[in-house]
């Protein structure tokens, strides 16, 4: 009975997670291996866990998998920069799909997780202040403000990323 | 005349697109908006923000993630389970089959077969239980 539950719950939300964990990590080996650890650790506790908490414990989960994993490898001093840049559509082609994804996954991998998290959740999550509160465990107000700050900090590459494509 | 660059509503603009004001708070926000260039201009960057995340296109799940999740799963579930569910069940029934027998000869089979069956299943699943989290 909570396998079926399990099976279908994972079918709903694993490309969710996944593409939450591809944004900040920007490594597909990275992101399946958290997405599975997530998955599983969720399996453990599913009987304890409300059905309407599902989604935040799985995302609150993979956040702070993910976190871990970034702060191994800062501590490993490779960081995030020796991934693949966007210096090769710099012909001024019009982007394809794989290409604009790679500009939103820097521009997501260079906000502190998070941040990153927030954004994902407001944006592709569709979740309300009151749904990410609950994912992160505070307040609906630092939810605001935290937004508020990733967004600022956003624009700001944004406008990073349009000076770097047009040079 | 310097001209100001913050003002106090800006920090509301986010609520306010994504709709997380009360009734009240929206409409003083809407209103305020259609006089201040600053607020203008910042709503317009974050509907910048929105265009840029916009862009990016889900990528499918690696072709047989799910299915690997699901097998790392049920291997520590089903497992144990089938192990436990093949060895209970053999001991249960050689423990039925035993007791059955002298109830059998002594006549008492048919009153309280199905209290003891009963009695089985509970601690069958109680077992299973405490197995689960392992
Ligand atoms: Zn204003």
């Amino acid at each position: 009975m909570n396998n079926n539950k399990f099976e279908v719950l994972l079918r709903n939300e694993s490309g969710r997670l996944y593409n939450y964990l591809l944004k900040i990590l920007r490594n597909k080996e990275d992101a399946e291996d958290i997405l599975q650890e997530t998955f599983i650790a969720f399996h453990k506790k599913m009987n304890s866990i409300k059905d309407s908490s599902y989604k935040s414990y799985l995302f609150r989960t993979a956040y702070h998998k993910a976190l871990n994993l970034i702060k191994k490898r800062n501590a490993k001093n490779k960081l995030v920069t020796n991934f693949p840049e966007m210096e090769h559509f710099a012909d001024g082609s019009t982007k394809n799909n794989e290409q604009q994804n790679e500009l939103v996954k820097d521009a997501l991998s260079k906000l502190k997780p998070e941040e990153a998290l927030l954004i994902d959740l407001q944006f592709y999550q569709k979740m309300s202040y009151k749904q990410i509160a609950e994912v992160l465990e505070t307040t609906q107000s630092a939810v605001d403000s935290k937004l508020v700050r990733a967004k600022k900090k956003l624009i700001k590459i944004i406008t990073e990323q349009k000076k770097m494509q047009e040079k | 005349m310097k001209q100001k660059n913050e003002c106090s509503f800006e920090k509301k603009l986010n609520a306010y697109i994504a709709g997380e004001l009360s009734e009240m708070e929206h409409n003083k926000v809407r209103e305020h908006i259609s006089s201040c260039h600053l607020c203008q201009n910042e709503i317009r960057n974050l509907q910048q923000v929105d265009n840029f995340l916009f862009q990016y296109t889900e990528e499918d799940v690696p072709a047989g993630l799910n299915e690997k999740i699901l097998n790392s799963v049920s291997n520590y579930r089903t497992n144990p389970f089938m192990k436990n569910v093949v060895s209970f069940s053999i001991a249960a029934s050689v423990l039925i089959s035993f007791v059955a027998g002298i109830m059998l000869s002594s006549g008492l089979y048919a009153e309280t077969k199905d209290s003891n069956i009963t009695i089985g299943e509970d601690s069958l699943y109680s077992y299973f239980e405490g197995d689960y989290d392992v």
